[in-house]
C-alpha cells in the first residue's frame, strides 16, 4: 500500500458550523504533507479525526488502511501528535519523568521505557535540562520536549499541529530540521503538518493542501502551486492611504489584491496579481484618476503567498 | 488487542500514573508536614474536649481513627474529582485518548497514587495521636483492620473515579456540588463520634457512604476488639459498593469517551 492516509468525502459539522466539507485527500508514505490555511479553516478538526479523537459526521477516513471509525484501536499504536499550543505533561515532574510516563501509554515495560527515553534525550541533546521540571523550562525547550514525546512510540504517522507556533526563529529552525531528518530515516513514515506559516510549508512539505473554510481548495507540490501563476505578474505598489480595494479588484486583468494600511504613516502597501504587465498601466491611471499618489512600484517574484491570495482571495 | 494484553496495558499505565503521582507529590516534603500537622490539630482539639469532659476512653480512639480518615474524603472529592478535567484543559486527555492506553488505566493509577499518598499521611496521624494521647489500639487485630482499610479505599476511590467522570462531563460548575458534599459527608460519616448516635434510619442510609462504613469497621476492630466475623456485614457492603462504583465508573468513562468523540467535547476547552 502506497498511501498512509485516504479520506473520502470526509465532513465534520459542529451544529451549524461546517468545520470540514467533503475532504478528499491521499497522503503517500514518505511524504511530509502540509495543511495550509488561516485560523478556523478546519486543520485541527481534520487532525483530530485522523488521530481518532473525533468522529466524522459524514464520509470516510483511513489511516494505514484502518478505518478511523471502526479500527481506531489499531491506528493508535502507530500514530502520535505534537501540537504547538499544548502544555502536555505534569509540571511537578521532570522532562525525563514526563517522557517516561508517556512511554508507558504505548505498552513498553518500565525499563524499556527508560531506555527509549534516555536514548531520545541524548539524541536530541536535551541532557542539560532533562532533569528539570517541565514548568521550569523555556518555551523552546518545552516544544522540543513535546516533539520528542511525539516520537516515543516510533510512530508511522506523525501529526504536527502548528509545531512551531510562537517559537523563536532558532528553535523553529531546529524543529524543522528534526522533522526533515526524521522523515528521511524511514520511508514508511509520514508527517502531516498544519501551519499558517507560509515559509514553513514551503520549506518542509512535499505537497500542500490549501484549506479554507472547511474545504480543500487545491493540493499540489510547492513547484506546481507556484506554476499556477506562471503567466501572471506580481507587483508591489506603495501609495498614500486608499480605500478603493473593491474598485481595483474590478479592473480587468486584476486577479488578486491585498492591501496593508499603515495608518500612522498614511501609507498603503498594495500587493497585486495581474494577468499581464500592461494591466499595471490601467491600474496606475485608475489611481491617478482617484487622486492617489504612487510612492513606489516594483515587480516582485511570485511567492506561495501570492498563490494563496489568488486561490483563496485573502491573505493567509 | 487481546483481552489479556489490554489488561497488562491497563496495569502498566496505572502503575506509571501512580508512580509519577507519588513521586510528584512527595518531591516537596513540606506538603507532607502540612498534611499531617493540620488534621492533627483538629483531632487534638476534639480529643482534648473529650478528655476534659471525662468521656469514655473509647471515644478518644474513635476520634483518632475518624480524624485520620478525613483527608481521604477531600482527596477523593477534589483531587481525584478534578484530575481528568484538569488533564483535558492541559491537553493531556487528548494524548491519552489517541494512545492505545485505556483511560481507566489512568484513572486507576490516579486512585492508587492518591490512596498511597494519603495512607502515608493517615498512618502518620494515627501513630502521632496514639503517642500524644496514649491511645491504645488493639494491635493484634491490625491485619483485619488493614483489610477493612483497603476495602474502604477501594470503594472510596471507585467513587472518586465516578466524580472524575462527572467533573469531566459537567466542567467547573460541578465544583458547587463538591462543596455541598464536603462537610455533610464527613458529618454523616461520624468522623468524630460513633455512628450509633444517629437514628437507625440514618444509620442505614449512611451505610452507602464507604467512609462511614470504613471508619465504623476499623473502630469496631481496633478499639472494641470485635472480630472480622462479627462485622462481616461491613466487609460485604464495602466489597459490594466498591464493585458497583467501579463498574459505574468504567461505564461512565466509556460513555464519555464515545460522547466526546461524537460531539468534540473531549478535546475542547469549554469552560
Ligand atoms: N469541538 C468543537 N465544537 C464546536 N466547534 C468547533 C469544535 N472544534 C472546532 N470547531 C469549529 O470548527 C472550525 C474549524 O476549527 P479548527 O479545526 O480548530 O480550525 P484550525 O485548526 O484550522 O484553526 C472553527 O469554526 C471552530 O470554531
Ligand atoms: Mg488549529
Amino acid at each position: 500500500m502506497l498511501e498512509s492516509i485516504i479520506t473520502i468525502n470526509l465532513s465534520r459539522y459542529f451544529g451549524d458550523v461546517k468545520a470540514l466539507e467533503d475532504i478528499n485527500i491521499k497522503v503517500n508514505k514518505g511524504e511530509i504533507f502540509g495543511l495550509l490555511g488561516p485560523n478556523g479553516s478546519g486543520k485541527t478538526t481534520l487532525i483530530r479525526i485522523l488521530t481518532t479523537a473525533l468522529l466524522p459526521t459524514k464520509g470516510e477516513a483511513y489511516v494505514l488502511g484502518y478505518d478511523v471509525k471502526k479500527d481506531y484501536l489499531k491506528i493508535r499504536k502507530y500514530i502520535n501528535i505534537v501540537s504547538g499550543d499544548e502544555k502536555a505533561g505534569y509540571g511537578v515532574l521532570t522532562v525525563r519523568e514526563n517522557l517516561w510516563f508517556f512511554s508507558q501509554l504505548y505498552g513498553y515495560n518500565r525499563s524499556e521505557g527508560w531506555r527509549i527515553v534516555n536514548e531520545l534525550i541524548e539524541k536530541f541533546g536535551m541532557q542539560e535540562y532533562a532533569d528539570r521540571k517541565i514548568n521550569r523550562i523555556s518555551h523552546g525547550m518545552f516544544q522540543k520536549y513535546n516533539f520528542v514525546r511525539g516520537l516515543l512510540n516510533n510512530p508511522l504517522v506523525l501529526f504536527l499541529d502548528e509545531p512551531t507556533l510562537g517559537l523563536d526563529v532558532n528553535i523553529s529552525r531546529e524543529i524543522r530540521n528534526y522533522i526533515k531528518e526524521w522523515i528521511k530515516e524511514d520511508r514508511e513514515r509520514t508527517v502531516i503538518l498544519t501551519t499558517h506559516y507560509m515559509v514553513e510549508a514551503q520549506e518542509l512539505c512535499d505537497r500542500i493542501a490549501i484549506i479554507y473554510k472547511g474545504k480543500i481548495i487545491t493540493v499540489d507540490t510547492v513547484e506546481n502551486l507556484l506554476r499556477i501563476l506562471s503567466k501572471e505578474s506580481v507587483y508591489e505598489i506603495k501609495t498614500n492611504l486608499i480605500n478603493q480595494v473593491e474598485k481595483i479588484k474590478s479592473i480587468q486583468g486584476v486577479k488578486a489584491i491585498d492591501v496593508e494600511n499603515d495608518a500612522s504613516r498614511m501609507i498603503s502597501k498594495i500587493r497585486v496579481v495581474v494577468s499581464e504587465d500592461s494591466v499595471i498601466s490601467d491600474l496606475l491611471s485608475f489611481l491617478k484618476n482617484e487622486g492617489i499618489k504612487v510612492i513606489s512600484l516594483s515587480k516582485e517574484e511570485v511567492t506561495l503567498e501570492d498563490v494563496f491570495l489568488y486561490l483563496v482571495g485573502r491573505k493567509l | 488487542m487481546s483481552k489479556i494484553n489490554e489488561l497488562i496495558l491497563v496495569l502498566r499505565v496505572a502503575y506509571a500514573r501512580a508512580y509519577v503521582r507519588i513521586k510528584g507529590v512527595n518531591r516537596d516534603l513540606t506538603h507532607f508536614f502540612i498534611d499531617v500537622f493540620l488534621p492533627l490539630l483538629g483531632i487534638s482539639a476534639i480529643i482534648l474536649a473529650y478528655k476534659s469532659m471525662g468521656a469514655p476512653e473509647n471515644l478518644l480512639g474513635f476520634a483518632a481513627i475518624g480524624g485520620a480518615m478525613i483527608a481521604f474524603w477531600y482527596n477523593v472529592l477534589w483531587s481525584m474529582g478534578s484530575q481528568l478535567y484538569w488533564d483535558k484543559e492541559q491537553g493531556n486527555l487528548q494524548l491519552y485518548i489517541i494512545s492505545p492506553a485505556p483511560l481507566i488505566g489512568i484513572l486507576l493509577g490516579m486512585a492508587i497514587g492518591g490512596a498511597f499518598n494519603m495512607s502515608l499521611r493517615a498512618i502518620t496521624i494515627l501513630i502521632a495521636t496514639s503517642l500524644l494521647f496514649n491511645i491504645k489500639f488493639n494491635l493484634n487485630a491490625i491485619l483485619p483492620a488493614f483489610l477493612i482499610f483497603i476495602l474502604t479505599l477501594f470503594a472510596l476511590y471507585s467513587l472518586g473515579m465516578i466524580f472524575a467522570s462527572t467533573f469531566l462531563r459537567f466542567g467547573r460548575s460541578i465544583s458547587k456540588i463538591n462543596e455541598l458534599l464536603g462537610e455533610p459527608i464527613l458529618f454523616f460519616s461520624g468522623v468524630y463520634f460513633p455512628l450509633k448516635l444517629f437514628p437507625i434510619v440514618i444509620q442505614i442510609v449512611v451505610s452507602i457512604i464507604p467512609l462511614a462504613l470504613g471508619i465504623e469497621g476499623m473502630r469496631e476492630i481496633l478499639i472494641l476488639n470485635k472480630t472480622l466475623f462479627e462485622i462481616i456485614w461491613i466487609l460485604i457492603l464495602l466489597i459490594a459498593l466498591g464493585i458497583i462504583f467501579f463498574v459505574i465508573a468504567v461505564k461512565m468513562l466509556e460513555y464519555l469517551e464515545k460522547l466526546g468523540k461524537n460531539q468534540g467535547t473531549l478535546t475542547l476547552k469549554w469552560d
